[in-house]
């Protein structure tokens, strides 16, 4: 059965490999095929047949599907073009990823009822754990079988699930927040880390177990974020990571805010991407409303983001060195940063978050001299680049502290959804600017670096040497830099170009609701991934036919990379701990939204 | 004469240590600011309240250390003794020090060797097996 | 110039845990009884107020954003050694200033407090950045608007985020503000109370010459 969830463009061709495999081996009866805009396969399943399904595309299928990339839920009950999908109120949404196929398929399975229930998948996929509590912390559906299903953004105190449609989104429609001496006292009680909860001893009949506290402000946790340490001496037990610190409901936030003005909270999601972070999201729109934009869009996009993955890698290079106990390469670094700053702010106006990608096209067009500016800058980096090879990669300390520390390996990395260069420090070279090129990267010359070690000293070597394929990059797009319109022509540019507004009374009209209301963009479903600077980012969005998002789900590198910590670093010590924290490139935004 | 000069003078010196420690000590005690806060007396932990007390059992290889190193300081102050009169023992005091010298360091390349110096855990043993193969 | 006093009263119920109310300057009044005294206490004011603005040491703390920003204006292109701050510390008890530097969360607002009351004194507090001052662009479930709803906050930094210029303005307008601070010189001495100065805001202060200007540069070009 195929139900049309996209009805006016979907793409309507042949079933997708992987369905037809399933369909084979299953029957066609268990499944909705769903037609979506993004062309991921997308089938609906009873929840009673999930497990033996999921069962099936990890272990059992020839080139598996090993990595759950995803899984999120949607509050169906105000959908209103739902083309003849099956009748849900909530679904949970599983997408998986798998490498030698180089797809992706998704599953959705529909429940019925205000708080419903449906069978963990913990003991299939060990990362769907935090997935399945962010869930429940935030729409009320319990996975029966979790180890532990407690909230994860939200304080334990919290009462309600913010991503229901019945939970206002504003702070301000709530009475105005104040911290009584009885409320702090509650609120730290209720932060106070409990060991049993966790399965954890207090202690073995000769000695008791240290718990410390590494967060939520600590120096090394880069952020706020609290890992919570069961120590034997400075030995690692166990450990149990607590996240939620830095939640600032980005995906709620977008079923409030209309397509376009949801770009700035974009660049706040990995605060050090910047514009990097615009793409995910732009594209997805784009997809919607079927916009291809011009060529010279394409590269100005490319050209930003690999200039912020140059900043963004320059501050993990330099806050790893210091975190593993080099004091001055994070000065230098930072004047790097400086300099690539300089050339960004002279062409996008900002420098951390410019928002600058537009639906269709970009902000502005590039300002005049900024050649000059660009070609100072890849002629000045790649030569401090050799000097931190010298100074730092090859100095014998820094070797000694990390290399060896923290390994894991390709097949680890798959079961935690780890992506980006912690993926392709253990020897894989999944890159989607290789393996899924978007926005035109098929057209440059550039490889793809990996390491084999899968430490973390390996993991420093991948993102050095992507920051001078990066140069390479912009290198290019300085050269071939094509010419022509910054916005793409079409009905849903956002803002539209000049010619379409003002000329008449039809076209201010347009222009009016565009601005105020915002763009209409036809229902449907569409999702993005791309290579971000953290890992492989991505954003899901279901548009119900109005100005705004009806869903906004984003997949986000970092969150998965700080579920493995427990399993990498059990058994080693403290400082071992600082240097893995240093090398895993996380931001908090990027965990918690 | 000269005696109990030096006798004043050295108290002389015992009161002016003890003075001015008073007067820094006091000086602060008296000028210095008062903080009040309901948390200002808890423990530092990164922000929230921490879990049990840090009066707990240690893990016995931790006292072993300490052990080692009281046993290795305290013989080592005989050492001392024996310094101050090297020219009154002679050749018989040197003799006897090298065999208590002697002692001493097979006590501590026994102890190296049975391993009760290692404390690391076994993790960081195979690092440093894996990093010397690597060389 | 006016001022205001503050008292700490760890038995109020709700944070920040001060009485406030505006006065004069504490200092004119003590002139009027005895100039030799006033005088003197004026120059001892004086100086310890000179060595507390300039080395401020700030806390490690950072929530988002902002905090890169923060952190930029530590290395060398701005360089916070200028002002005697680049005292980072990793205790709050070694900390005289708590920069907010992000978005304050519902679930992070009592660790800031607990971390604000284990600062000891004399402490101030910055507000870096629009979450911080206002919630900013997130009037979201998840977060506290404004710092201040806790917090006795001395200086506010606007921007999202704010450059590192910006922040070494506000660094400097604490300076100015401890400047002309009248605190008790001894816990056995005198009143107990923190005499703050109410400083004028930027933006009324500037608002003319800002006003004024009509031409600004054209993004077309660098």
């Amino acid at each position: 059965m195929t139900a049309d969830g996209n009805a006016p463009h979907a793409d309507k061709g042949t079933p997708h490999e992987i369905v037809r495999e399933l369909f084979s081996r299953f029957g066609e009866s268990p499944f909705v095929l769903q037609n979506t805009v993004d062309r991921v396969p997308t089938l609906w399943v009873d929840q009673s047949r999930l497990g033996e399904v999921l069962r099936y595309l990890k272990n059992t299928i020839a080139r598996p599907f090993k990595m759950l990339y995803d899984l999120t839920a949607v509050d169906e009950r105000l959908r209103k073009n739902r083309f003849g999908l099956p009748p849900a109120d909530f679904t949970v949404v599983y997408q998986l990823l798998s490498i030698e196929r180089n797809a992706d398929i998704r599953l959705k399975v529909a429940l019925t009822g205000d708080y419903p229930s449906l069978p963990s998948i913990v003991g299939i996929y060990q990362n769907a754990n935090w997935y399945e509590r962010e869930v429940w912390d935030l729409f009320g559906i319990t996975f029966n079988g979790h180890p532990n299903l407690q909230r994860i953004m939200l304080p334990r105190t919290w009462q309600g699930h913010p991503l229901r449609k019945e939970y206002p989104a504003r702070a301000t429609e709530f009475d105005p927040f104040a911290l009584t001496v009885a409320k702090q006292d509650l609120e730290q009680e209720a932060l106070r880390f409990n060991p049993e909860e966790w399965g954890m001893k207090r202690g073995t009949a000769e000695e008791d177990f240290m718990f410390l506290n590494l967060g939520p402000n600590h120096p090394s946790a880069h952020g706020a974020f609290r890992l919570v340490l069961q120590l034997d001496g400075e030995e690692i037990v166990d450990c149990v990571p607590d996240i939620g610190y830095h939640h600032r409901g980005a995906e709620k936030m977008g079923e409030r805010q209309s397509w376009h003005t949801y770009i700035p909270y974009t660049d706040r999601i990995d605060y050090l991407g910047g514009v990097m972070n615009n793409l995910p999201y732009i594209l997805a729109v784009e997809k919607l409303a079927g916009i291809e934009v011009p060529d010279r869009v394409k590269t100005i996009r490319i050209m930003l983001c690999e200039f912020f993955r140059i900043t963004s890698h320059l501050l993990y290079y330099g806050t790893y060195c210091q975190d593993v106990g080099a004091m001055s390469p994070v000065f230098f670094m930072f004047v790097d940063r400086q300099k690539a700053y300089d050339v960004i702010e002279a062409i996008t106006g900002f420098r951390m978050h410019p928002a600058w990608f537009r639906i269709g096209g970009v902000a502005h067009d590039l300002p005049q001299g900024w050649d000059r500016l660009v070609r100072d800058f890849v002629e000045y980096l790649p030569k401090r680049l050799d000097e931190y090879q010298k100074a730092a990669l090859e100095n014998s300390i820094l070797k000694m502290r990390s290399r060896g520390v923290a390994k894991y390996n390709t097949a680890d990395a798959m079961e935690w959804g780890v992506t980006g260069p912690g993926l392709r420090a253990t020897g894989s070279d999944f890159d989607l600017r290789k393996a899924r090129p978007y926005s035109g990267y098929e057209n440059f010359d550039f490889e793809v670096p990996t390491a084999t070690g899968g430490d973390v000293y390996d993991r420093c070597v991948v993102r050095v040497e992507e920051m001078r394929q990066s140069i390479r990059i912009i290198k290019q797009c300085l050269e071939n830099m094509p010419a022509g319109p910054y916005k793409a022509d079409h009905p849903l540019t956002c803002p539209p170009p000049k010619e379409r507004t003002l000329q008449d009374i039809e076209t201010l009209i347009t222009h009016f609701l565009g601005v105020s209301w915002g763009p209409v963009m036809p229902a449907g479903e569409s999702s993005q991934m791309i290579e971000a600077t953290k890992g492989i980012n991505s954003y899901h969005l279901i548009s119900d036919g109005s100005t705004m998002s009806y869903r906004t789900h984003i997949r986000t590198p970092s969150f998965a990379h700080l579920q493995q910590i427990p399993s990498v670093i059990k058994g080693a010590m403290i400082p071992d701990l600082i240097a893995y924290i240093a090398s895993i490139d996380f931001v908090m935004a990027d965990v918690d939204r | 004469m000269g005696d109990t000069l030096n006798l004043f003078s050295l108290a002389f010196y015992v009161i002016c240590v003890f003075g001015i420690c008073g007067l820094m000590i006091g000086m602060s005690w008296l000028l210095g600011g008062r903080a009040r806060g309901r948390a200002k007396e808890e423990p530092f932990e990164s922000g929230v309240v921490g879990v049990g007390s840090a009066r707990m059992r240690m893990s016995a290889k931790f006292y072993l250390v300490a052990m080692f190193f009281v046993i290795f300081d305290a013989e080592a102050l005989f050492l001392y003794a024996w310094a101050v009169s090297v020219k009154e023992a002679g050749w018989a005091g040197f003799a006897e020090a090298v065999i208590f010298i002697t002692i001493l360091l097979a006590g501590l390349v026994y102890l190296w060797r049975i391993g009760a110096l290692e404390w690391a855990p076994d993790s960081r043993k195979r690092l440093k097996q894996q990093q010397s193969e690597t060389k | 110039m006016e001022y205001t006093l503050t008292r700490i009263d760890t038995d109020g119920p709700r944070y920040p845990q001060e009485q406030r109310e505006p006065v004069r300057d504490p200092m004119e009044d003590q002139m009027h009884r005895s100039i030799f005294l006033g005088k003197l206490e004026d120059m001892l004011k004086g100086t310890v107020n000179w060595g507390r603005k300039n080395s401020i040491w700030p806390y490690n703390f950072g929530l988002s954003c902002c905090y890169v920003e923060m952190a930029t204006a530590f290395t060398p292109t701005h360089d916070l050694a200028r002002f005697g701050s680049e005292v980072i510390r990793a205790s709050p008890r070694q900390a005289d200033v708590i920069v907010i530097a992000g978005t304050c969360f519902q679930k992070m607002a009592p660790v800031v407090q607990r971390l604000y009351e284990q600062m000891l004194e004399p402490k101030w507090v910055i507000s870096m950045g629009s979450c911080a001052n206002s919630g900013g662009m997130y009037d979201i479930y998840s977060v506290v608007q404004g710092v201040d709803k806790f917090l006795p906050v001395d200086v506010y930094i606007p921007g999202c985020p704010p450059r590192p210029e910006a922040f070494l303005q506000g660094l400097m307008l604490l300076q100015d503000a401890i400047g002309k601070e009248r605190r008790p010189l001894s816990w056995v001495v005198g009143d107990q109370g923190v005499y703050k100065a109410n400083m004028p805001s930027q933006r009324d202060k500037h608002r003319e010459e800002r006003m004024a200007v009509t031409k600004l540069r054209t993004p077309d070009s660098v």
